[in-house]
């Protein structure tokens, strides 16, 4: 997993800042297509120069949501705001705002170049300037070779790569992206997310990008909101939505979770003391609410917990078998039943070489994990 | 499954094509038979086609249908146009089901009942038969044929591409003018192969729907050979073969190239 994300690199944080203008604002927006609700009531501001990621599985609203920015959607309640201008009224061709699609959308009787002319003709540049700009935007994806090709002559990833000069081609204030990469090949897509980072901060553009892929997002975003069902669930950079998902939801949409049920005992100023069904006790760091008596998910990802043959001396341990084992060369993945018969899974880095392991199937294991490692989630 | 040329489907292949054009063929080789007698070979000349040029009746009649089919065409071509974009966009409209298979009724009623139906209606507008009338009933059957052409391929058009145009900054005219037009530019031009065609060979409407001084070669041909075939209808009729193959084949071999891209530019898609 991809956890290093730009805003650790430059500390660009304007959400923390309780003064600062968001650039765009969505106000109470719905949009409802007939009985179906495609976005619920929903209110986000979004910050000048941000990498912002919408994800979120098919048909929960996302695409819609980028959709009303860049003025293909009537707004059924509420309204957007793009630098404190109410876009309602403001037809696509008039917003500052650029697209890139999903299916890129290259003009099949242009070639590479007419493509990335085509908007700054259309506000009317000098010629000499566009060619100019054509050319700027072409070594900008290093796609100069490729000026007089058909889109129908290039592969998949050159596509790509003049959809998004096209798209940048007339500076504007905010770019979408829309499954960017989602036509590549893996490999490919993966250079192309670093690429995408480093574009967006040597152009100082806002990015919004719309995405079902969850590494994908934590890999380019500053910011993440999460939707479901035409709400978003959660706003937060990667690392917080990764370590402190505010519900099960979130914490299983990205990346892999183990979920224990049990009953907090004791809350107490810095931990939780809980039971599982099973009588095992379990402490974990208090996060603020809940009671006691109540029934909860004490949540921990694969990689906080230890697995071991002999009982360890830390405060939470809970025993189990071993189920499955996957290797998949960096990591080993253990499915351990435990004795409530929940399965939980532990991923253990392979540092050393090494073909034979301590550890096999039907093996009676313990599982450990740090008080500040797991977390309590009610919902 | 057997794919290979059996002595069944050889048969069946020659058995078909010769029902289908050994009569064409006839017809086009006596147009070059050199004796007055249409059904005795007395070797081969083109002294029909030269007398076939120099018939004012038939030359008029053919510049009748030359006029008629240029003029219907391109207004059907227009009007089909319209009309595809009206069914394949504005899909919320009341009775678009209905309208859409309005479209298709032409395509199969009876040329008798079009003919007789239209004639009525010019008649009963207090209008002189003439020129006006056959175009007008010649854009009348052809635009549906134009309206099918173009909605088909309508119907498969990346609507992204125009959202694209929107987005980069140009008005919906320009949008359609710019990248929907030329795109579906190939299909339009078939429609209007197709529509030019039709009014070149239609007989049964342009008989109903004509006057004086409007006869248009179809009718010619056939009130001729009323008073027997003569070789000069032959070679007559051999130009017209001609034409109307060439047309249609045109017509057919845009939409195939069209489709063959399309079908080339999704490969490419999936493969990406």
């Amino acid at each position: 997993m991809n956890v290093k994300s730009s805003q650790q690199r430059r500390a660009y944080q304007p959400w923390e800042d309780a003064e600062a203008v968001p650039f765009i604002e969505f106000r109470n927006v719905t949009k409802r297509y007939g009985a179906v609700t495609a976005v619920d009531n929903l209110s986000l501001s979004i910050y000048e120069r941000e990498f912002f990621a919408l994800l979120g599985p098919s048909g929960c609203g996302k695409t819609t949501l980028m959709r009303m920015l860049a003025g293909f959607e009537e707004i059924t309640e509420g309204a957007v705001y793009l630098a404190g201008e109410d876009l309602s009224s403001t037809p696509p061709y008039r917003r500052p705002v650029n697209m890139m699609f999903q299916s890129y959308a290259l003009f099949p009787h242009m070639n590479v170049e007419k493509n990335i002319a085509f908007g700054l003709k259309q506000e009317g540049m000098p010629k000499a300037e566009i060619a100019d700009r054509v050319a700027e935007m072409l070594s900008l994806v290093k796609m100069q070779d490729f000026a007089s090709r058909k889109p129908d002559q290039l592969s998949g990833g050159q596509r790509q790569r003049v959809a998004l000069a096209r798209s940048l081609a007339k500076q504007p204030k905010l770019l979408l992206l829309d499954e960017p990469l989602g036509a590549l090949d893996r490999k490919l897509r993966e250079e192309t997310q670093f690429e995408l980072v480093d574009l967006q901060e040597s152009l100082g553009i806002t990015f919004m990008i719309v995405t079902h892929d969850q590494e994908e997002a934590m890999t380019v975003a500053d910011r993440i909101a999460v939707m479901e069902h035409g709400k978003i669930v959660q706003v937060d950079p990667p690392v917080h939505m990764y370590e402190r998902p505010n519900n099960r939801y979130v914490a299983d949409f990205l990346g892999n979770i183990n979920l224990v049920e049990a009953t907090i005992d004791k809350i107490s100023k810095d931990v939780v003391t809980l039971a599982t069904p099973t009588g095992n006790v379990l402490t974990v760091n208090h996060a603020g609410g809940g009671s006691p008596e109540d029934k909860v998910w004490v949540a921990a990802r694969p990689e906080k917990l230890s697995i071991g043959l002999q009982k360890p001396k830390q405060v939470n341990c809970l025993p189990g078998e071993v189920w499955d084992i996957a290797y998949l060369g960096d990591l080993t993945i253990y499915k351990v039943k435990l004795d409530s018969g929940e399965f939980v899974k532990v991923s253990v880095l392979n540092q050393t070489v090494s073909e034979t392991r301590d550890i096999t199937w039907e093996d009676q294991v313990w599982l450990s994990f740090e008080p500040e490692a797991a977390m309590i989630l009610a919902s | 499954m057997n794919r290979s040329w059996t002595p069944f489907n050889i048969t069946s292949v020659v058995l078909g094509f010769a029902f289908l054009y050994i009569p064409i063929i006839i017809l086009i080789i006596y147009s070059f038979n050199a004796s007055k007698l249409v059904t005795v070979w007395a070797g081969f000349s083109t002294q029909w086609y030269a007398q076939a040029f120099q018939n004012a009746g038939l030359m008029s009649a053919a510049w009748v249908t030359i006029r008629v089919g240029l003029i219907s065409a391109t207004v059907a071509t227009v009007l089909g146009t319209m009309a595809a974009l009206a069914l394949v966009r504005y899909n919320v409209f009341r009775g678009r089901f209905l309208f859409s298979g309005m479209i298709y009724a032409p395509l199969v009623m009876p040329e008798v009942i079009t003919g007789l139906s239209l004639l009525l209606l010019f008649v009963s507008m207090g209008m002189d038969r003439g020129i006006v009338t056959v175009i007008l009933a010649h854009i009348t059957f052809s635009m549906c044929f134009v309206a099918v052409v173009v909605q088909s391929r309508l119907i498969s058009f990346d609507r992204s591409l125009e959202e694209a145009a929107l987005d980069l900054g140009a008005t919906p005219a320009r949008t359609f003018a710019q990248i929907t037009l030329p795109i579906i530019a190939p299909s339009i031009f078939a429609g209007w192969m197709l529509a030019f065609t039709l009014s070149l060979d239609d007989l049964v409407i342009a008989q109903f729907n004509s006057g004086p001084g409007a006869t248009t070669l179809p009718m010619k041909i056939f009130s001729q050979v009323r008073l027997g075939v003569t070789p000069e209808i032959n070679a007559v009729c051999a130009i017209l073969v001609a034409a109307v193959a060439s047309g249609v084949i045109i017509a057919s071999v845009l939409l195939k190239r069209q489709e063959v891209r399309r079908m080339r530019a999704e490969q490419l898609a999936a493969q990406a």
